[in-house]
């Protein structure tokens, strides 16, 4: 009844399709009493939320499934209310951090504190403790991060914590020290060919290897999203033969179609109309990042070699200033104007060489 | 261990002893525990015989038994029963704003300290006539909260003593820094921290492979507290197995979150070097694509761009073969690079640029 | 005009009532009587007042007159003359006033108290400006509650309301429309507030008006809304019903989410007080809302409970044709060109349009394009400040003010000293960096390497926007620096053809903020359908950037549009499994017109904004066609009252569920939905005999009317129910 990215999500350690060593090692973690705070980080789609409930699982049995939302109400130091969404069962709690923006430290001191001091009621519960999950916990800002490795001591009795981020670079050092570091990496694309069979073995049809192939290059390792692009194209075309176009999300088209367009023509003229492509980006909530990133890789594709090194050194440069700046859009204009530049002087080197050629001969 | 009661603040239930952290229940019980900080040892003795001390600041790097020298000065200079009434501790997980320097802090310094009894458990302690306020990660406090301070630690100079923990120094302002004497913490001496690995191992009845003891010093880099909590994570996974199997080199690499020599090595190939030959031109020419694709390999697999790029640097300084010239570029693009990791930075593209930025000079030797 | 006035208002009261103003006591006891409970009522003796020159008092008089008598025939001549007088006064009044009025409209000045939005703010039904379908939907909605207000049904749709009542699952005791509320939204200007108030007095309510002014919170709904609700029709008013209307209620509740909150417990009939267990009062009384932007936070909540109406822009003939009837009365010349131009430069906002032609009126009796430009470019160009600074960022001094300023301060004429001041000085540095940034690429001196834009965005734009981001982190040490990062434009720009372009007033940054707010709110509504498990699944980034965009093209398959029954098995198969993707998910689509009138199948939430981009549906989606999406809109009601009807065992073949599903279908073709959201658009048997016999759904063996509509043309003017006989 649901998307095929949750119907043929594996739910329990068994069942998990590839990384075998891992799950058993977690499986044995999770037999004994003495489970400790986990953090689990890799790259987007690769299974770590689908390993965190498998866990739970082990941990508490089906009934972990059992979610629901509740609304939440948190008051921050400031007097503002703050509504909050969590999703939550009778023994874990989820918390994604972006959801609250600066106000995150108030939301989970009040959260894990209102967990650590209610003992686990169910008497059925196989473990004393509750879980809290703290998704894209590279996300929280060093306030909530230092507020977290107090707790994460005192409350052990009745609360562990379980991570999820995409890597260990932006959370503390005292926290990655208290935390069991678990990485997951993304699958190869003979594990992603081997899902993607899966799936359409139980779907009861075929799945033919080009199209496997174009579906597995096209998601880079995200598993979640190949399986939403398979889910896509067997809907648009329900026999998958031939050459078929992987579907794609609009806006990774738009920008393609954005880079052409300045690689096209480099101009002040053609800066003013890139950037209003840029803006409507942004309205469809692309966030900026994302945008500077995927344009630069677009980018890279389509110019000379000797230049490419150069296009990657300005769009790490303009990206590190976005994040230090409050417009993004100043700072993606000023990559492709600079983009621009470049290829603008070494097209014109180029014109300038041939015509010395020219002379030669 | 009903002095780290108070530490810990742990109200309700006792922390079962099989889940407390080692790094809490091997913590050295006097000063002279302390491994390999002589030199601090030494006047911190000397302050114990006279029962003087001064207001004092603590620095160093992480792990380097400052906070656990203090701890054990304390309950050496008050003994048990005192602990709780003459020493207060605060950390940065505690709110440590300007209010608390204000309420908090001022009401414990200013209260007078009570006469000295017999100690319950026999022993007689120096007991000095003043209290200890412990400030631990002082560094993280803010500029007005220690602004607030100054004045604290002078006027009540005749019955409180502070003792500032912190590991970088020039964070702690200077009126503060003044009033204290300092005492530098030095990473450890391999020798010390692996005799206190090698004792810890062997009363929690940890099996190892051979060198593995070693390989978790060599990673934890004089971080005393990094290295029993790895001994104690990697325990914790191989007890759990059925049968309890002795501690890998492999396993100790997962959890410290080292990346393994191949992905550095393929890396260091990709910007044209190899570990034996230096430079190898024949590298270099593989091009932008052959970075690219081995960055994004790195990115794939997970592993931390933070921990890639310092090991890359490890791997690629020391190398001899390396002229002068492209080595210096190569460390300040891998400088420029943990910068904007630092602040924020896409990890994938900064890391991509760094290589790119190393590749470049290196082609130039 | 207050000067004859005073002259009128003249004391006049003792003139009208006769001398002997006191009553006079009565010497008669007063009456008494019993009644028939035996209790006594007493009435006082009243005197009966006589003509003022007969007027005797016997006991006091000592005469047989009062007065003597040529002092009363005095009194009488007196009383005449001054009679008298007032004729005349009131006489020379009324010259003046029509002297003065005339001498008015002569000089072209309207009577001044009125503004003209009031005074031609439309009263009647016919008056409404803009679309009828529009005024239709909400006039329906009005008439549904008849029954539950006037206790009538309307006569018009008695027979309707019948086939209602047997059709509509949704049954209501008190006879209320499933919507208990009604959401009017759309741009400002247009009128929805004039619609509403007109509505309501057509429909006979008395209307209540909540607006941005009122405090508005939770206790102004049990104060105000639900005191006058359940007062019903005071004596006050005619015994007219309240109405009530709460205008901008997406704005000005100051993120105090307790209002609308408030709001829904009334209309769900929440008990007020659940400890007293006293049974709730139910509302009785419509309610419209009125709002602008329909996908504002706070009215999240609201939006599944309201029956929502948006309201578009009246076109612009129309509008046009309105302001000549006006310009006609008020005698102010103008012709269409120029009134065609004016609702270009409003945008179609009429109240707009309105202020623009009577603040033109007090000046000239003529309307000229030029004042209009004047005038719209007056009202909105107050900032004149900041033009000031674009201005002097990229246009250099002329020399001869540069060799004047520098023998007069003696300063060499450099542009730092003389900008920063003016930057500072024009209060909002944001704005003018913005306006900074959308203009600099029409400027003049961009050489064609691109190199000084390229340093103008590193430098100036890149620096002020560091600066500006750690201002707001609250390093307020910094900010005396922004206005030097500012200057920087005017060192890479600034030159004298410049003049010619002046800077326009920035909004592409704003108008992106807005669509991504509607954009991002509709994402969440989405989120917020889905089951729990999606939610942890995909974070906020990732489904934006991975699940709406895949999630649409799996609920857009290429289906055709024919009839649910003779459709080939694979096709079947995938009407069945979007069917089911789609409900649990929260997705449906909703039955509207679009503004040509065509009929349009929208997706609810419409994620499909997403795939949107330059107003361009992608390539590789299907278009949402109207005959497809109706097909899957009722394949999925059917399934929905599947589910409910509790028949929900799962070893129902295919065939089963496709007949459950027309055996089922019926209930939810109700005519109150209908009129509104036609979901048939052909003369459909709504009951296939054959089905109903081997259907027969399970426990609440109803049995069904064959029912025929008809629509024709796309407008839905001509639309009435007929009954199969009269078609044969």
């Amino acid at each position: 009844m649901s998307l095929w990215v949750d119907k043929y999500r594996p739910r329990s350690l068994d069942d998990l399709h590839y990384h075998e060593a891992l799950s058993a090692r977690l499986k044995s973690l999770a037999a004994t009493g003495d489970f400790p705070h986990i953090l689990f980080y890799g790259p987007s789609g690769a299974g770590k939320k689908t390993r965190i409930m498998c866990v739970l699982r082990e941990l508490y049995g089906v009934g972990v499934e059992k979610l629901r939302i509740d609304q939440r109400v948190f008051v921050t130091p400031s007097n503002r209310k703050l509504d909050v969404n969590v999703v939550q069962s009778n023994y874990h709690i989820e918390l994604t951090p972006s959801d609250v923006g600066n106000y995150d430290r108030v939301v989970i001191q009040d959260i894990l504190k209102e967990i650590a001091q209610t003992q686990q009621v169910d008497l059925n519960a196989k473990q004393r403790f509750k879980v809290v999950i703290i998704n894209e916990a590279d996300a929280l800002t060093r306030d909530a991060q230092a507020a977290l490795r107090r707790t994460m001591e005192k409350y052990m009795t009745n609360m562990r914590l379980i991570l999820c981020a995409n890597s260990t670079s932006k959370i503390i050092a005292p926290i990655r020290s208290r935390c069991l570091l678990v990485r997951v990496a993304a699958p190869t694309d003979d594990e992603m060919s081997r899902v993607l069979h899966h799936v359409a073995k139980k779907e009861r049809f075929s799945l033919p290897d080009t199209a496997a192939q174009s579906i597995i290059s096209s998601s880079e390792g995200n598993l979640r999203k190949a399986l939403l692009v398979f889910e896509a194209m067997k809907m648009q075309k329900p026999d998958l033969s031939g050459s078929i176009d992987v579907a794609k999300p609009d806006w990774e088209t738009y920008i393609a179609t954005v880079a052409a367009a300045i690689m096209k023509e480099q101009s002040a003229q053609r800066l003013l109309e890139v950037r209003g492509k840029i803006y409507e980006l942004l309205s469809h909530c692309i966030p900026p990042g994302v945008v500077l990133k995927t344009l630069a890789e677009r980018l890279v594709d389509l110019v000379d070699p000797e230049i490419k090194p150069q296009v990657i050194h300005w769009a790490a440069y303009y990206e590190l200033r976005m994040r230090m700046g409050a417009k993004k859009i100043f700072h993606i204009e000023a990559f492709i104007a600079k983009f621009m530049m470049v290829q603008k002087n070494y097209l014109l080197q180029g014109v300038a060489q041939n015509m010395e050629m020219d002379m030669d001969f | 261990m009903s002095t780290f009661a108070s530490r810990s603040a742990a109200p309700g239930p006792s922390v079962d002893p099989k889940l407390q952290p080692w790094v809490e229940k091997y913590r050295p019980k006097t000063i002279d525990d302390v491994s390999s900080q002589e030199n601090t040892v030494a006047v911190l003795q000397k302050a114990l015989a006279s029962t003087n001390l001064p207001h004092m600041l603590f620095y160093g790097p992480p792990g380097t038994g400052k906070t656990s020298t203090i701890l054990a000065l304390a309950r050496q200079l008050f003994g048990p029963d005192l602990f709780r009434s003459r020493v207060l501790e605060l950390n940065a997980s505690d709110e440590r704003g300007i209010s608390v320097v204000r309420e908090k802090i001022k009401t414990f310094a200013r209260e007078t300290p009570r006469n000295v009894k017999l100690s319950s458990d026999g022993k007689t302690y120096p007991c000095p006539p003043f209290k200890l306020i412990i400030l631990d990660e002082a560094d993280s406090m803010t500029q007005d909260a220690q602004s607030a301070l100054r004045r604290i630690m002078e006027t009540y100079s005749r019955i409180t003593r502070f003792c500032l923990v912190c590991n970088y120094v020039t964070r702690i302002i200077d009126p503060v820094a003044s009033r204290c004497s300092k005492f530098r913490f030095r990473p450890l001496a391999q020798s010390s921290s692996q005799a206190r690995i090698e004792m810890i191992a062997q009363a929690e009845g940890v099996k190892t492979d051979d060198g593995v003891l070693e390989l978790i010093l060599n990673l934890a880099g004089g971080d005393l507290r990094k290295a029993i909590t790895y001994l104690q994570t990697a325990q914790r996974l191989h007890a759990a197995a059925v049968p309890p199997e002795p501690i890998s080199a492999i396993s100790i690499h997962e959890i410290s979150g080292v990346v393994p020599d191949e992905v550095i090595d393929s890396l260091l190939n990709a910007v044209g070097v190899t570990r034996e030959d230096g430079i190898s031109p024949a590298l270099i020419r593989g091009g932008f694509e052959t970075v690219r694709k081995a960055v994004k390999k790195i990115g794939r697999e997970g592993w931390s761009a933070g921990q890639v790029l310092e090991q890359f640097h490890d791997a690629l300084i020391p190398l001899a073969t390396i002229p002068a010239i492209p080595k210096s570029l190569a460390a300040i693009a891998v400088a420029e690079c943990d910068k904007a990791l630092c602040e924020g930075g896409d990890e994938e593209l900064q890391l991509l640029e760094c290589c790119l930025q190393v590749r470049h000079a290196m082609a130039r030797g | 005009m207050i000067g004859s006035r005073s002259i009128y208002v003249r004391p006049a009261s003792p003139v009208y009532v006769p001398p002997p103003r006191v009553q006079p006591r009565c010497d008669l006891p007063p009456l008494r009587a019993e009644t028939a409970s035996g209790s006594y009522i007493t009435f006082n003796r009243r005197f009966k007042p006589s003509p003022p020159s007969l007027t005797v008092s016997r006991g006091t008089a000592p005469s047989l007159l009062g007065q003597p008598l040529h002092r009363l025939m005095k009194d009488v001549e007196d009383l005449k003359n001054e009679q008298k007088a007032i004729q005349l006064q009131r006489k020379y009044d009324e010259e003046t006033r029509r002297a003065a009025l005339e001498a008015r409209t002569a000089a072209g000045v309207g009577p001044g108290r009125t503004m003209w939005v009031d005074k031609y703010r439309p009263k009647k039904f016919s008056d409404l400006l803009g679309e009828d379908r529009t005024h239709r939907d909400v006039m329906s909605w009005l008439k549904e509650w008849d029954k539950c207000v006037f206790k009538r049904a309307a006569p018009s749709k008695k027979r309707k309301a019948g086939a209602e009542e047997e059709e509509n699952p949704y049954t209501d005791a008190l006879g209320r429309p499933r919507e208990r509320i009604l959401l009017l939204s759309g741009p400002p200007g247009f009128g929805k507030t004039t619609l509403a108030h007109v509505l309501t007095k057509q429909a006979g309510y008395r209307t209540l008006e909540i607006n941005a002014s009122d405090d508005r919170n939770a206790a102004t709904v049990s104060t105000r809304i639900k005191n006058a609700i359940e007062a019903g029709g005071g004596i006050m008013d005619k015994g007219r019903p309240v109405c009530v209307v709460v205008d901008e209620i997406d704005g000005a509740t100051g993120g105090d989410q307790s209002f609308v909150k408030s709001l829904i417990k009334l209309i769900q009939d929440v008990p007020a007080n659940r400890k007293k267990n006293t049974p709730a009062r139910p509302l009785r009384r419509p309610i419209i809302c009125i709002c602008n932007d329909l996908y504002a936070n706070a009215l999240r909540p609201l939006r599944p409970y309201a029956r929502i109406v948006r309201f578009r822009k009246p076109a612009p003939q129309i509008l046009v044709k309105r302001l000549q009837e006006v310009c006609e009365r008020e005698s102010l010349q103008a012709d269409l060109r120029v009134l065609t131009s004016l609702v270009d430069l409003t945008g179609g906002d009429v109240r707009s349009c309105l202020n623009t032609l009577q603040f033109i009126k007090s000046k000239s009796r003529t309307v000229t394009e030029d004042q209009i430009r004047t005038a719209s470019i007056g009202s909105k160009d107050s900032l004149t400040t900041l033009q000031n600074v674009w201005n002097a960022l990229f246009i250099p001094l002329a020399s001869k003010e540069r060799r004047k300023r520098q023998a007069s301060s003696g300063s060499d004429g450099r542009y730092i000293h003389r900008l920063v001041p003016l930057i500072a000085s024009s209060g909002d540095m944001d704005r003018l960096v913005q306006g900074c940034f959308e203009h600099y690429p029409n400027l003049k001196p961009l050489d064609g390497s691109l190199a000084n834009v390229s340093k103008l965005l590193d430098g100036p734009l890149g620096f002020y926007d560091t600066l500006s981001k750690r201002v707001g982190e609250g390093e307020y040490e910094i900010m005396g620096y922004m206005a030097y990062a500012i200057t920087g434009f005017h060192a890479h720009l600034a030159a004298p053809a410049n003049s010619t372009r002046l800077t326009e007033w920035p909004k592409a940054d704003y108008e992106s903020y807005q669509a991504r707010t509607v954009n991002a709110e509709v994402a969440t509504t989405l989120k917020t359908g889905f089951p729990p498990i999606l939610r942890s699944l995909f974070s906020t980034t990732t489904t934006l950037t991975e699940l709406i965009p895949l999630l649409i093209r799996i609920i857009t398959p290429p289906l055709r549009p024919v009839n649910a029954n003779i459709v080939k098995p694979a096709e079947r198969a995938v009407l069945d499994r979007l069917v089911e993707l789609m409900i649990p998910h929260g997705l449906s689509f909703w039955a509207e017109k679009a503004e040509n009138g065509q009929p349009m199948m929208r997706l609810e939430p419409p994620i499909d904004c997403f795939i949107h981009y330059d107003g361009k549906r992608a390539d590789d989606v299907a278009a949402g066609r109207f005959a497809v999406r109706q097909v899957v809109a009722q394949a999925m009601d059917a399934e929905i009252a599947r589910r409910k009807s509790g028949a929900s065992g799962d070893t129902r073949t295919v065939k089963d569920k496709l007949v459950g599903m027309y055996g089922a279908a019926k209930p939810r073709v109700s005519w109150g939905t209908c009129r509104l959201r036609p979901r048939t658009k052909l003369t459909r048997p709504a009951l296939d005999p054959e089905a109903e016999l081997s259907a027969t759904p399970p426990p609440p063996a109803k049995r069904f009317r064959a029912v025929y509509k008809f629509h024709e043309g796309s407008s839905s003017a001509v639309r009435k129910c007929i009954k199969m006989a009269t078609l044969m």
